[in-house]
């Protein structure tokens, strides 16, 4: 594998993976852990299987590094795997229940309050935050699973092409799109009503 | 233009990352676990993988094979070799780690003296019998994968897998 004179990024991290340099692996991982992380917890897994999957996802690349046919897929082909390993784990475990969204708080990961991890601004603006991430939370809660699972996987990889999540979500690639945005609209007229949508106006 | 495409629709879904940035993160030990990943040793190029065929996890058998209580059967397999290798709770070492036993058998073209597990923490082997066959307990849930020796010489391992 040779970096082509427009290798992306990306590319350019995994061709330095390969050849040992660890600092390339990791920010490979960094970049790209929250979405091995959040597809396995949409498929409903608790923190440990959670934890698994994340593991053997990560280890299987390594195995499987120098081999890559496409290092600037790296995203799909974690998310792919990603999924993979999760529907197995499911499937050994005969876990069928997803996880609640108003459980997350108790599935085995501690809760970080928002106030939890502040930086150095000013406390009307950290307070103002926590209740707008409060609210969001709350009328995303309210949204069917299908726009869960997907608003949270386009949210953290936003450079997965439709079908790209539809296969590491199982859904048809035909209503990604459409879900997408009636999800989005969705989840906006909630936060309007909850008299919240500018705080989550970029 | 959709909600989804707009500016206003990029910012909403960057809120939304942010906010499971905040309430659903990943775990300080999965990432020190994805980043040790990349440490672990390369498989030597002369050794072969052996890719997954079946996992009776995904394709339930007709019959089971063992009466053993929960055993999920692997098989692994490329030209010349193949490694059926059944899971399950290791009843013997249930009081102290729990974990699992490994009980599987061999068809090689040449011999195989010993199978190794190996998990992101440890390594565990058993000598090969006549018959090529190997038991291994104690194992450890979790990521793991297989390795076949020829005394010193690794001949072939599989992919990583979840026991």
């Amino acid at each position: 594998m040779s970096p082509s004179p427009t290798a992306s990024p990306i590319s350019a991290l995994v061709l330095a993976a390969t050849q040992g340099d660890q600092s390339a692996w990791r920010e490979i991982v960094r970049r790209y852990n929250p979405l091995v992380w959040t597809v396995a917890r949409e498929h409903g897994l608790p923190t440990n299987d959670a934890a698994d999957v994340a593991q053997a996802t990560w280890l299987i690349l390594a195995q499987r590094l120098s081999g890559l046919r496409h290092p600037d897929r790296l995203a799909a082909w974690l998310a792919t795997t990603a999924s993979r390993e999760s529907l197995r784990v499911l499937a050994i475990r005969r876990r069928e229940t997803p996880l609640d969204w108003a459980d997350v708080r108790t599935a085995g990961q501690p809760f970080v309050d928002p106030l939890d991890d502040r930086p150095d601004d000013d406390p009307e603006a950290l307070v103002l935050a926590a209740d707008q991430d409060g609210a969001l939370w709350r009328a995303f809660a309210t949204l069917p699973r299908r726009c869960r699972r997907l608003l949270r996987l386009l949210a953290t990889a936003p450079e997965l092409t439709y079908a790209q999540a539809a296969h590491a979500l199982g859904i048809r690639l035909g209503s990604v799109g459409p879900t997408r945005g009636r999800c989005l609209d969705t989840l906006r007229r909630r936060l309007a009503a909850a008299g919240v949508l500018d705080g989550v106006r970029g | 233009m959709t909600e989804a495409h707009t500016p206003a629709g990029r910012a909403l879904l960057a809120r939304i990352a942010a906010m499971f940035h905040r309430l659903d993160p990943v775990p300080p030990h999965v990432q020190a676990d994805a980043e040790a990943a990349g440490l672990f040793p390369d498989t030597p190029p002369t050794a072969r993988c052996l890719p997954l065929i079946r996992d009776t996890a995904i394709e339930p058998l007709a019959l089971a094979l063992r009466s053993g209580i929960g055993g999920r059967l692997l098989s692994f397999g490329d030209l010349g070799i193949t490694l059926r290798v059944e899971l399950s709770g290791d009843l013997s070492d249930m009081d102290t780690s729990g974990g699992l036993r490994l009980t599987g058998l061999l068809t090689t073209e040449g011999s195989c003296t010993r199978v190794s597990v190996c998990w992101p923490a440890g390594e565990a082997g058993a000598p090969v019998d006549a018959l090529q066959r190997f038991e291994i307990g104690g194992v450890p849930p979790g990521p793991m994968r297989l390795r076949m020796w020829r005394d010193d010489q690794l001949l072939a391992v599989t992919p990583w897998f979840i026991g």
